[in-house]
Parts: C-alpha cells; sequence; structure tokens
C-alpha cells in the first residue's frame, strides 16, 4: 500500500484522504515512521485510528485554483517517495493558513510569482500547473527558480520560487500546530522526536 | 516632579552590563540598569522552531529582539550607498535586545583568550589595512577576572590552552554521541581534544539545576536555568542586594550634560513610551558593540560636539570579529543523537598550535533540529535544493553528519565603522546606527588552513565526504554576534577611545564594559572575556568610588 504515496501527487487530496479511510490501517504507515514506532513498542494501527477520515480543509486566504497550484508546487519541493511527501503533510494549509495571519507580508510575493508561474506554464500548452505531468512541472519549476522577470513591479520568479521552497520546508518540518507537518510526519520520517 | 537619582546607570543588560551592576550593587552603590529589551522567565521559553528562537526563520522575528521594526542601515564600503537592513537580514549586525542580551540564547561557549591574542599585533606585526593593536592589558592580569567570570556564571568544562589560577567550578558535560566519535579520532591524529567550556551548569550549581540536555539550546532561553545567562545569575544577584533597580524595555537615546560639561544621567523612553530623565554620578555604556557607539554619537552637545568620546573621531572604528566556518561531515552510520547542548570536543589550533598567524580553535556545534539542519547544512554538488534527492538527503543524513565549525582571529579593517546615519531615523526620531562592514583578508591564509584540518578530523573520524560552506576573503556583510572593537582600550587616546580601565579618555565618569573594548576578537568566542572585562572595568570603579572619587 505503500506505493500510493507515489501516485499521491496526480490526485486530488480529497481522493486521497478518501482512500486513507478506505485502507484504514494501511495507508498511513511510512516506513521511517513504521521502524521508528515499532522501535518505541508502540503498535502502528492505534495511530491510524487516531488519524481517522477527515474532511477536506476550508482555505482561508488561497483561492481553490491558487492552492491547487501551490499544492502542486510544494509536493515537488518534498515529493513523495516511500515516505509521504508535502502534499499529504499538509503543507498547503501550513502557507494558506500563514498567509491569512502571521505571514501575511508575502501575500504580493504570492500574488506577483503565481502570475510568473502561469506565464512560464502558457508557454507550453493550455493545461493548467496542476494538471501537468509531475516531470512536466518539474521543467517548469527549474525555469521558474531562474527566472528573473516579475509581474510589475512585484517578485521575480526566482524570489517567489525561493519563498515556497522556505515556506514548503517549514510547512513540513516545523511544528503542526500550524498546519502542516500532519501527524508529525516530517519528524518522523527524519526519526525526529520533537 | 522631581528627577530621580542614582550613583551609577548601567544601559545594557547583557553579558558585561549584568556583570557590572551585580558588582557596583554589591559595592554599595544605588545602581539601575536599564535594557530596551524584555526581562523573560523560564515559563516565556518553549521549543517550537518556528516561534521561539533566535533564528532567522521565526515567523514572527527574533524572539529575543530587537523587534522587526527596528532598522539599521548597512554598505560594505565607506564609498558605497547605505541601505535600509532590518534585524533579520545579516547585514543588520544580529544583536539580541532582552535581560541578558545575548548571553540568554547563546550556546554558552566560553573560552579564555589565548595569551597571544592580547598581544596579536606585536607576535604578527603590522598588518596592511588593518588598524589592529595589542590590548593594554595581558592575559596574566586578566586571568583572575577569568576565574571571577567562571565561578560568578558558572561555567563547565575541563583545562586547556591557557594557564589557570583554579580549575573549573563544574565538570563538563557528559559525552554526547559526537563525542564518542570525535575524540578517539583526533587522538588517532595526536591532537588533544578536550570537552569545551561551556557557561551551562552541568551538575546543580548555586541553586540553580544541572543541565537536562535538552536539543533546544543554541538560539533558545533555557527552561531550567541551567544556561548561565547573566539573566539567572548576576542580575538577580545585583536587584538581592536591594540596591539596584531593573529597568526594562526603556531603551536609553542619550548621555546629559550638565552646565560643567560633566555628564550627569541619560534620557530613555519608558516602557508606556514617554521619555524621562534619570541623573546619576557614574554611566557605564554596555549595549553592545553596534549600539554602544549610537549611544555616545547621539549625546551631542556644546561640551561633546561630535560625541562622547568620539574627540579624535574613534567612536565606532576598528568594529570587527572572529571569522568562523564550518565544514560538514557524512557518515555512513548514525554519528548524532537528540542531546543537548551540543558541543562535547574541541580542540585549541591558536598561536604555538598552528602553522598560520593566531590560528584558532575548532569544536562541533549545534544540536539537531530539523528547520536549523534543512535551513543550514549545506548539500553536496549535485544535490539541489528541492525534489526527491532534496528530501532523500537529508532524511539519509540528519543523525549521520557532523558539523565542525572553527574560528579564526579577525582584524578590524580600515574603513569599518559603526556611525549614525545621517537620513535615518528609529520609529521615535533617534538617528540609527549605520554599519560599513567588510571582513580583512587576513585570516584568510588561516581558515583555509584550519578548514584543511577539520577537514582531517572529519576523515578520520569515518566521514565519506565532506561539504565546506563557501568562502569569501573579503566579504560584504554585516559584523555578526561577536562583534567587538567598536570603542577599544588603548593608551593613546587618538586611536582608542577609553584607557585600559574602560574609562572614557577624558570623561572621568563614563566606563564602557562590552565587547566594544576589545582591540581584537579572538579565535574564539567572545562572551567570557566581555564578562572578565566587566569584572575589571567593575573593580576599577568601585575603587575609585571608595576612594572618594567619582562622586561628583
Amino acid at each position: 500500500m505503500n506505493r500510493s504515496f507515489d501516485n499521491a501527487h496526480t490526485s486530488t487530496r480529497r481522493d486521497f484522504l478518501h482512500r486513507c479511510a478506505i485502507c484504514a490501517g494501511a495507508v498511513a504507515w511510512p516506513p521511517a515512521w513504521a521502524k521508528l514506532a515499532a522501535a518505541a513498542g508502540q503498535h502502528p494501527e492505534g495511530h491510524v485510528k487516531a488519524a481517522g477520515p477527515k474532511a477536506p480543509l476550508e482555505f482561508q486566504y488561497l483561492t481553490p485554483e491558487q492552492a491547487a497550484t501551490i499544492e502542486a508546487i510544494c509536493e515537488q519541493i518534498i515529493p513523495a517517495d516511500e515516505d509521504p511527501g508535502a502534499k499529504w503533510a499538509g503543507v498547503v494549509h501550513y502557507i494558506d493558513l500563514g498567509l491569512a495571519g502571521d505571514l501575511k507580508e508575502y501575500r504580493p510575493v504570492y500574488e506577483a510569482g503565481l502570475k510568473r508561474l502561469a506565464a512560464l506554464t502558457r508557454e507550453i500548452g493550455t493545461r493548467s500547473f496542476p494538471e501537468l505531468d509531475f516531470a512536466v512541472q518539474t521543467q517548469i519549476l527549474e525555469k521558474l527558480e531562474k527566472d528573473e522577470l516579475r509581474e510589475g513591479a512585484g517578485a521575480t520568479g526566482r524570489e517567489f520560487f525561493e519563498l515556497v521552497r522556505r515556506h514548503t520546508i517549514e510547512g513540513f518540518w516545523g511544528d503542526p500546530k500550524y498546519g502542516g507537518n500532519r501527524e508529525m510526519i516530517g519528524w518522523k520520517i527524519l526519526q525526529f522526536e520533537g | 516632579m522631581a528627577v530621580e537619582e542614582f550613583d551609577a546607570v548601567v544601559i545594557g543588560a547583557g553579558a558585561g552590563g549584568g556583570v557590572v551592576a551585580k558588582e557596583l550593587a554589591t559595592a554599595g552603590l544605588r545602581v539601575v540598569l536599564f535594557d530596551r529589551g524584555q526581562y523573560f522567565a523560564a515559563s516565556d521559553f518553549g521549543h517550537d522552531e518556528l516561534a521561539d528562537s533566535q533564528e532567522p526563520w521565526n515567523r514572527k522575528g527574533l524572539r529575543f529582539g530587537p523587534g522587526p521594526k527596528e532598522v539599521r542601515t548597512y554598505r560594505p564600503d565607506p564609498d558605497k550607498p547605505a541601505r535600509i537592513v532590518t534585524p533579520r537580514d545579516w547585514e543588520f549586525s544580529a544583536l539580541a535586545a532582552c535581560v541578558g542580551g545575548g548571553t540568554l540564547s547563546y550556546q554558552a561557549l566560553a573560552w579564555r583568550f589565548h595569551p597571544g591574542t592580547f598581544r596579536l599585533r606585536s607576535l604578527c606585526g603590522a598588518i596592511p589595512k588593518s588598524t589592529v593593536e595589542d590590548y593594554p592589558l595581558t592575559y596574566e592580569e586578566l586571568e583572575p577576572y577569568y576565574t571571577k567570570a567562571e565561578y560568578e556564571l558558572g561555567v563547565c568544562g575541563e583545562p586547556y590552552g591557557p594557564p589557570r589560577s583554579k580549575p573549573f567550578p563544574m565538570p563538563p558535560q557528559p559525552d554526547n554521541k559526537e563525542a564518542e566519535v570525535l575524540f578517539p579520532a583526533a587522538r588517532r591524529l595526536g591532537w588533544k581534544p578536550f570537552h569545551p567550556p561551556l557557561a551551562i551548569t552541568s551538575e546543580e550549581y548555586r541553586g540553580r539545576p544541572g543541565c537536562v540536555r535538552c536539543p533546544n539550546c543554541l538560539s533558545y532561553g533555557c527552561e531550567v536555568e541551567a544556561k548561565s545567562s547573566t539573566a539567572v545569575t548576576v542580575i538577580p544577584g545585583a536587584i538581592k542586594t536591594g540596591l539596584c533597580l531593573l529597568r526594562p524595555e526603556a531603551f536609553v537615546r542619550e548621555i546629559t550634560v550638565d552646565a560643567r560639561g560633566q555628564p550627569n544621567g541619560v534620557v530613555y523612553r519608558n516602557s508606556k513610551g514617554a521619555w524621562q530623565q534619570t541623573r546619576a554620578k557614574l554611566i557605564v555604556v554596555a549595549a553592545s558593540a553596534t549600539e554602544t557607539p549610537r549611544l555616545l554619537l547621539n549625546s551631542k552637545s556644546k561640551w561633546f560636539p561630535a560625541g562622547i568620546g568620539n574627540q579624535h573621531d574613534q567612536v565606532g572604528r576598528h568594529i570587527h570579529e572572529d571569522i568562523a566556518n564550518a565544514v560538514f561531515g557524512f557518515f555512513d552510520d548514525v554519528v548524532g543523537d537528540a542531546l543537548g547542548p551540543g558541543p562535547s570536543c574541541a580542540v585549541d589550533f591558536q598561536f604555538e598550535n598552528a602553522p598560520v598567524p593566531g590560528g584558532g580553535v575548532m569544536y562541533n556545534s549545534f544540536s539537531r533540529l530539523p528547520l536549523r539542519v534543512i535551513h543550514t547544512v549545506p548539500r553536496p554538488a549535485g544535490v539541489k535544493g528541492w525534489g526527491h534527492g532534496f528530501k532523500d538527503f537529508y532524511r539519509r543524513y540528519f543523525w549521520r553528519h557532523i558539523r565542525l565549525y572553527f574560528s579564526v582571529h579577525g582584524v578590524p579593517r580600515e574603513g569599518n565603522r559603526v556611525d549614525l546615519d545621517p537620513d535615518v531615523r528609529d520609529a521615535f526620531g533617534v538617528p540609527v546606527s549605520r554599519i560599513t562592514h567588510r571582513t580583512h583578508a587576513w585570516g584568510a591564509p588561516q581558515q583555509e588552513w584550519l578548514a584543511g584540518q577539520v577537514e582531517r578530523l572529519l576523515r578520520e573520524a569515518g566521514a565519506k565526504f565532506t561539504v565546506k560552506r563557501p568562502f569569501v576573503a573579503e566579504r560584504a556583510g554585516g559584523v555578526g554576534q561577536h562583534q567587538c572593537g567598536s570603542c577599544r582600550m588603548g593608551t593613546d587616546p587618538r586611536s582608542s577611545v577609553t584607557d585600559r580601565t574602560g574609562r572614557v579618555h577624558d570623561v572621568p565618569n563614563v566606563f564602557i564594559a562590552d565587547g566594544s573594548l576589545m582591540t581584537n576578537a579572538g579565535g574564539a568566542n567572545p562572551s567570557l572575556t566581555i564578562q572578565a572585562l566587566a569584572y575589571w572595568v567593575s573593580e576599577h570603579i568601585v575603587r575609585d568610588w571608595k576612594g572618594g572619587g567619582l562622586r561628583g
């Protein structure tokens, strides 16, 4: 069942949570985390039941389209492999809640950066960024990472990417109370005990 | 309302100011101790990397100040325009603004400087484009004050290089996993590794418990008061005398002068935002090497048209720090654990122990916290900052890397200075510090050589590969937490601001007691030297006071 994490970036969060609910007990156990729990003498299933099915969270600041794009970028930065990635960890909610509160000073960077990303995405076709294949998304972000153009007086593509990268790291490995690092997954894959 | 009067006003409750307040109050002087920052209690501290740390990734700004709205300006060279910088910017030139100052959140490395540091200019000769001078006092003269600082603050460790008159008051911290890896490797290389001195309790000490070895040490406040900050040692001691009033959240703008041109007090903004006056017979400035010059330069009058102590245009010059860097080793096996405080193995390569001038020290540092590791541990070429390889790298090496720090002597570079920005004022209309700084190239070969030794140690310990941080010889950027030298002590008023006792030349009742005094930053972390100097300065003040001087 761990393979499902490899595909997580191609499905929506709602789908994924739904599958979690169906497979309860098996899905949410990435290897590093399982090993850690086993070493500590815990029974994995207890945690999974506690995780339970969840309704998708509302976004506080981002539009659904913006959220889908940000979530896809986050998943590129910390992708799922044998352990969950940024999408599973809810990093987009870390960013969304942040932009609604403590991180609101960064709103203009996100606004300008999303426009730069849209421009780069249009260069290769009509599909929106989250709809593209993972490998194509990677190519676009490699361009964004070096992009020195800006929309109006806003941030450059490069500045935007660097900020999302930083926020993704914080949302994946920072304290879960800010909306990311769901079930302390970032810490568990490092075998860091908080 | 009558203006309040004290015997002494001390500005800055950090490493130096806390010591001075305790010493003067213990000698019977009525003291007021100002700090512009908060007085934190142990219950204010936490383990959240995004909220409780003094790191730039704290979402609300630096936990222990300065506040996010504070500004300075920075330029790399005197002929370049200065730009506005904020506390999160490296160019701001870090300091902590709170009771305890940097000692509240520092890593607490408590080195004594090598005796050679005090005579660096004599031993190394004149250095082009540098204004470096010897200290006007020797290690031997300062030794008793180092001892006093170790006992009053509480330092643990074991003897290394500098001669000492008394043993450490506490044994070293117990080993962590890194020590188990590094000690045998260093010995195989024929070196003499030792446990670095830390101003952290290793057992119960004067009513404070021993360190509980949590990993949130550097850049955090200590919840059990094991870190020997001035906020939990000498400052409570000063208050306990009944003669010291601590006044936090009070920013001192200027030193006032009476009709005869004698400094007689300060103007400060109280915690409610009102400007107030305090009178005092003597004034001790200990606001940090980047704020002390600002205060002196903002204290202009017809008697001191260029600011107090600045008659020879020396205030703020010679600002510099030691040059620190790190090499990271990556191992196949787990080499780390989750135990604080972190530094557990050091090697002294200063002076006679190195083929390069001055040399420096190396030590492993930092406990492992996720954001700190991922934001600061560099990756080898070929592993980019995002994607599968990025995630895999930190997952694999979180417990399998060692960060070995090293520092070498830095020297002041001509042109570096802290002065007042001619245009920029803070939110209350007070001119801000303008930092002009880049590092001097003199430390480059030393750094290169020591980095090579650090790499040897990591390889000997079993590292499969190492990564160095990029290294720039004359690097533009701020001066960091180890900032010093900006109001240095000396015998010649034309090249220094104070005499060898910390008294400002030609201004008998104004003293300085922070890193500003230091003519050289040494080859290692400076806080214990700041504190030894603060004891030295305090003793001279008290002697003068008891002899009837300084009483106006």
